[in-house]
């Protein structure tokens, strides 16, 4: 792209009156096309895990993050990214950057996120790299998790925030891998 | 409100103090109580006039309609020489607003009691509400006559001096009451006064008085904004007038620089006042003709006066280059010393002359502005391209050439943004800063602006659609793509767009408001309504109440016109019979005026208030529902008028008329007698219901405040109602012939409504104002052919149809009708032939005229003259392919006004009809007005929306 100016975006909450912009969004960032099920959903979560990046008053980002129960605890939670995306013409300016430190940051207020994580396809570079750059690592990978496609495999990658054990064994258990790799399609992606 | 003294008339003490007592109740809204009062005195006095007059009025602040007018009437027959009878006579008439009526009863009250106060306040405000002048300042004259003690009857008497134009006695009035004053001090009252005078003075033209008078009353003055506009205004017109005289007395003034001097730092200290005054044109308006002191000081107060918004004297003044050097440099030297003041760069751009130098600026007002975010760019240099009336365009970049060269700088950047990220086009080498992406998302829209604006409408669509994939969140664009499927003749793509766009911000009243409107554009009336519904209270009840109490005209406006294109007649008529009812409650709003204002001692508000209200009816919503109704009105009589004639013979207009009125008479008298009775049941229960109010608590407060349901939602109660439509329509023609006398839709209107009652000279003088008075309304914002030359020949040509026999009569009403007849066609010609005079004015308009909705208007008279003649559907063809050279092209709904002429009126042939409408679908392929009628498949193929 060439060089990028960076931009100051401002932060807005996602609610009932607004989500079909994130719809706007998703559907010029995203190859899957989520269900209304999805769009029912958002506006129901947390604001400190979903929010939307707004710059010269139009939104032009939006991540939407979601808390689920740790199968094997009753106090932690794991803290799932269903999607994080910059509309293609403000890309790299920085946005995507900040929607995450903005999760990131209410996660590590919250005692009980024991791990951030997330699924991206495997072909993905750019926000591979985006992870990367941001402290998240690869543990696992599942084969044939995007049903319409293609590469329809996916990596998961993890983040700790409040995690008391550093044993890859017990994450990879924590996010139900490498033994169940259907057991963590809970986001609305498919179709 | 109602004295009592000297009412007992003849009462024992005890009935005497139970009738005051019924005034203390009224005044103390205890109605019931009230009510109670006077059944004791009327026990034992049934027939005492003035307790009969008092329960009337007590009754009718409970709703009690008919019993409370047989009351007051009872009281005053039994006692015809009361002054209170006739007082409460008013005051119920003036509850009713029969305003003309209370001023008969106060005046009757007044002859028995001439000098009581309370009745003669009572009138004075009847009269300056009524703008009965002249009345209003013999009342005031007499009220300060009788106690020139009270300090308000010397206001009003100087105020109804000025507002009766005797301007030089309203100063000797504030002089003689400031006076006698012990010792004036900076209280807002003096203050306002002060001010006061200072407007008459002004009106006056005394300028230097009024400059002197600033000067010595500075330490009394509260508002001192307003001084300081006053003063700098004065200094403007007062050096202009001292500088005439001395020309005309040939010698020099020498205080004429430095009060020239002295009027520029005048206004420059109001723009810089505070961080919004920048922004205010009336000061830059001062500002330019205190820079232009060539301008004299007539013009220079005809400007400020009557320019309004965004206008600027340089606007309607032709500059020499040495005056566009002088504002030059004040601008320049503004901006740099405010930079935040968009409005001082901007400025110098709308009085640039024609050149290099306005393309620069041109450019860098696009780059400032796209960089800032601004959708209304394009609408802000709409006025470059489109300039109004009297508008200087000489010598200045204008019309398409404007448009097109904002396009071209406009392209350019777009091409640079894509590449570099930057703004191109500078001869230096371009711009240096890294845009935000939302730079090119602007020049983009105002790409489509351009596009849209030179007719372009498919390469404005695929502009905005650009926009849509760079930024698709953004509601801007899809009201924008909305918008160009309307003009592009597809309303209900359109309403699908807009509706969409608004699902993006369900907390966005505007783009809501905007979904209704296409909504109803497209015909989608129940869908509109649910729309509008999502803003109104829903704790309000019925949704088309709360607005109807909202007083949202335009709503009303456009479901009215979308019920009456779909023929639901009383649906439609109640909604501009509503716009109507505003227009009255906004004139009966005055009333709390006349005593506040005077009170308060804001003199210069009020004043500005009841010109404003002499004004409002010549508003556009008010103009719209009266001709809407009109026409609804007068398709109901032409509904009527040929089901008659379905049944009988052809008959003369003259006797037509006679007969449908007979017809309607006798249907309104049977209507009437239900409707009396169904008046009489609500009454009774109403009644009933007042019975068992008991609590006086209940009683004082406003009787049965709202209703929240609509308990005619058809209209057909308003129809049964309603006069004869002529009747109708003709007293709303007569409205607007006083309230929008200028607009060429009002003369029309006169027209049609003489052309059915077969009035031969209201149709003569409805066609002269058509030539003498009407100013050209724009073209494409009107949906018949209103521009006058265009509705005169159509009338003219219907003059001929339907009185051309009557007009070649003997005797002088069909005299004078032949000589105006002719006088309108020009004069010379046989006035015994008036059909031919006629079509020779036709011919010479069309040959004058190329523009579209002319060409139709004259093809369509021509035809009704002489079916025969082949020219008229030659003139539409060239028409629809002719281009303005500098004007905004048509919008579509003139192609489909000129189709339906062409099949309707003209009754064109269908090759002509045909080649009419392949034109017409080369230039708005997506309006389906002009597919062909087994296009339907095509209407299915068009690109997809978003
Ligand atoms: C991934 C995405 C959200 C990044 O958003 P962004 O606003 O462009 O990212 P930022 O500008 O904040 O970049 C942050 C870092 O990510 C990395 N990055 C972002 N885009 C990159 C690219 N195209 N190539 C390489 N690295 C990239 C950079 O290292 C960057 O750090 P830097 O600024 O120090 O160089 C955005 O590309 C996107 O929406 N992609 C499509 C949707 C998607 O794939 N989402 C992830 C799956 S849920
Ligand atoms: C409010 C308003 C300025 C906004 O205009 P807009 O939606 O941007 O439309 P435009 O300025 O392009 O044109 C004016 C519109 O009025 C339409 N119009 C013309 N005559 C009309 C009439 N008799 N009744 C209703 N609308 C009429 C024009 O057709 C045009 O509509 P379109 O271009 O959407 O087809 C304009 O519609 C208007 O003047 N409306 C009535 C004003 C009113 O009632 N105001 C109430 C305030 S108390």
């Amino acid at each position: 792209m060439g060089e990028r100016p960076t931009l100051d975006v401002s932060f807005g909450d996602i609610h009932t009156q607004n989500v079909q912009q994130l719809r706007k969004l998703n559907e010029h960032t995203f190859p899957v096309k989520y269900l209304d099920k999805f769009y029912q959903e958002i506006p129901t979560l947390s604001k400190d895990f979903t929010q939307f990046a707004y710059y010269g008053g139009f939104v032009v980002g939006a991540i939407c993050g979601r808390l689920e129960p740790m199968p094997d605890s009753t106090t932690k939670k794991r803290l799932y990214i269903m999607t994080i995306g910059v509309l293609v013409a403000y890309r790299e300016c920085g946005i995507g950057r900040k929607l995450l430190e903005y999760l990131l940051e209410n996660a590590s207020k919250h005692p009980e996120v024991a791990l951030v994580y997330l699924h991206v396809q495997t072909n993905n570079e750019t926000a591979l790299h985006f992870y990367a750059k941001a402290g998240f690592e690869k543990v696992g990978k599942i084969e044939g998790y995007y049903k319409r496609i293609d590469p329809p495999d996916c990596f998961v990658l993890c983040k700790p925030i409040h995690l008391d054990t550093t044993d890859p064994a017990r994450i990879t258990a924590a996010l139900g891998l490498p033994t169940d790799t259907t057991a963590t399609t809970a986001a609305a992606a498919a179709d | 409100m109602v004295q009592a003294d000297g009412a007992g008339r003849s009462l024992p003490r005890k009935e005497n103090d139970l009738f005051k007592s019924i005034v203390k109740f009224y005044e103390t809204k205890q109605y019931k109580k009230g009510l109670k009062a006077a059944d004791a005195v009327l026990r034992k006095f049934p027939n005492h006039g003035e307790t009969l007059a008092m329960r009337g009025l007590v009754l009718n602040c409970l709703e009690r309609k008919a019993e409370a007018y047989d009351h007051v009437k009872r009281g005053l027959k039994a006692d015809m020489r009361s002054h209170v009878c006739w007082h409460v006579y008013g005051l119920l008439h003036r509850s009713d607003r029969r305003y003309t009526d209370a001023i008969k009863s106060y005046k009757q009250a007044l002859r028995i009691d001439g000098e009581n106060i309370q009745i003669l306040r009572d009138l004075s405000l009847l009269q300056v509400q009524m703008r009965d002048r002249h009345g209003f300042l013999e009342t005031r004259k007499e009220l300060l006559r009788l106690k020139p003690n009270n300090k308000m009857h010397w206001i009003a008497y100087a105020l109804a001096n000025h507002l009766c134009d005797a301007k030089e006695t309203a100063i000797q009035v504030i002089d003689a009451y400031s006076n006698s004053q012990e010792e004036r001090s900076a209280t807002y009252e003096d203050s306002e006064l002060a001010l006061y005078r200072n407007t008459i003075l002004e009106e006056m033209g005394r300028y230097d008085e009024a400059l002197a008078h600033l000067e010595a009353t500075k330490p009394l003055i509260v508002d001192v904004r307003s001084w300081r506009e006053r003063r700098a205004e004065m200094l403007l017109y007062t050096r202009r007038q001292r500088r005439r005289r001395s020309e005309e007395e040939d010698d020099d003034d020498e205080s004429s620089t430095t009060s020239e001097e002295a009027a520029r730092s005048a206004w420059i200290e109001l723009l810089s006042s505070t961080e919004a005054s920048g922004d205010n044109y009336f000061y830059h308006r001062g500002l330019q003709l205190a820079v232009l002191p060539e301008v004299s000081a007539a013009r220079c107060r005809e400007i400020m006066r009557t320019q309004r918004a965004c206008e600027l004297p340089t606007d309607a003044i032709e500059l020499s280059f040495e005056q566009v050097e002088r504002l030059d440099e004040t601008y320049a030297s503004l901006a740099t010393r405010f930079p935040r003041g968009e409005a001082f760069l901007w400025i110098p751009l709308t009085y640039a002359p024609r050149g290099p130098a306005f393309e620069r600026m041109l450019d860098s007002t696009i780059r400032r502005l796209t960089k800032r975010g601004a959708p209304a760019l394009g609408s802000s240099l709409e006025r470059l391209w489109e300039p109004k009336a009297g508008e200087v365009v000489s010598g200045r970049s204008r019309g398409r050439e404007a448009c097109e060269l904002t396009l071209r700088l406009a392209d350019a950047h777009v091409a640079s943004l894509r590449e570099k990220g930057r703004y191109g086009g500078d001869p230096n080498g371009g711009g240096t800063v890294l845009e935000p992406p939302t730079s090119l998302l602007w020049v983009s829209y105002l790409r489509a602006h351009c596009l849209e604006w030179l007719g372009d409408l498919e390469a404005a669509l695929e502009t905005i659609d650009e926009c849509i994939r760079h930024t698709p969140s953004a509601v801007d664009l899809y009201e924008k793509r909305a918008r160009l499927l309307k003009r592009s003749g597809d309303a209900a793509e359109a309403a699908e767009a807009m509706d969409s766009a608004r699902t993006l911000d369900l907390a966005d009243r505007y783009i809501n408001n905007k979904a209704t409107k296409y909504l109803l554009r497209a015909g989608r009336v129940a869908d509109a309504r649910r729309t509008a519904a999502l803003f109104t209270r829903p704790e309000g009840g019925d949704s088309e109440m709360h607005l109807r109490e909202m007083q949202a005209t335009w709503y009303e406006l456009e479901i009215g016109r979308a019920l009456a294109a779909r023929g639901d007649v009383g649906p439609a008529l109640k909604k501009f019979v509503a716009v109507h009812k505003h227009f009255a409650d906004f004139v009966d709003d005055q009333f709390d005026f006349h005593t506040y204002c005077v009170r308060k001692m804001t003199l210069r508000a009020y004043v500005s208030v009841l010109r404003f209200e002499d004004r409002i009816r010549g508003h556009a919503a008010f103009r719209r529902s009266a001709l809407a109704a009109a026409r609804v009105y007068l398709g109901l009589y032409d509904a009527k008028v040929s089901e008659t004639r379905a049944d009988a013979e052809r008959v003369e207009p003259e006797a037509e008329i006679t007969e449908n009125d007979a017809a309607a008479a006798k249907a309104r008298a049977k209507r009437n007698k239900q409707r009396q009775r169904k008046a009489r049941a609500r009454e009774a229960r109403a009644a009933r219901e007042g019975d068992n109010l008991d609590a006086p608590s209940a009683d004082a407060s406003k009787p049965k405040q709202q209703h929240q349901e609509d308990d005619d939602p058809e209209g057909l109660k308003l129809l049964a109602e309603s006069r004869p439509p002529l009747v109708e329509a003709s007293d709303l023609a007569t409205q607007l012939a006083e309230f929008a006398p200028s607009r060429p839709e009002t003369h029309a209107l006169a027209f049609d409504v003489a052309e059915r009652t077969g009035k031969i000279l209201l149709a003569v003088r409805a066609l002269s104002r058509l030539d003498q008075r009407c100013v050209a309304a724009k073209y494409d914002k009107l949906d018949g052919f209103y521009a006058p030359e265009a509705a005169l020949v159509d009338r003219l040509s219907r003059f001929v149809v339907v009185f051309g026999r009557a007009a070649l009569a003997d005797g002088v009403v069909a005299r004078v009708a032949r000589t105006q007849i002719a006088r309108l066609c020009g004069g010379g010609g046989d006035e015994e032939d008036l059909g031919k005079l006629v079509v020779a004015k036709i011919r010479a308009f069309a040959a004058d005229s190329p523009v579209l909705p002319s060409r139709v208007a004259a093809a369509t008279a021509l035809a009704r003259l002489e079916p025969a003649a082949t020219d008229a559907t030659a003139w539409v063809l060239d028409a629809a392919l002719e281009e303005h050279p500098s004007r905004k092209p048509l919008g579509v709904k003139h192609f489909e006004n000129a189709l339906r002429a062409l099949k309707l009126d003209i009754r064109a042939d269908p090759e002509t009809v045909d080649a009419f409408r392949a034109t017409a679908a080369r230039r708005f392929p997506r309006a389906p007005a002009f597919f062909l009628p087994d296009d339907d498949n095509n209407n299915n193929n068009k690109t997809p929306p978003h």
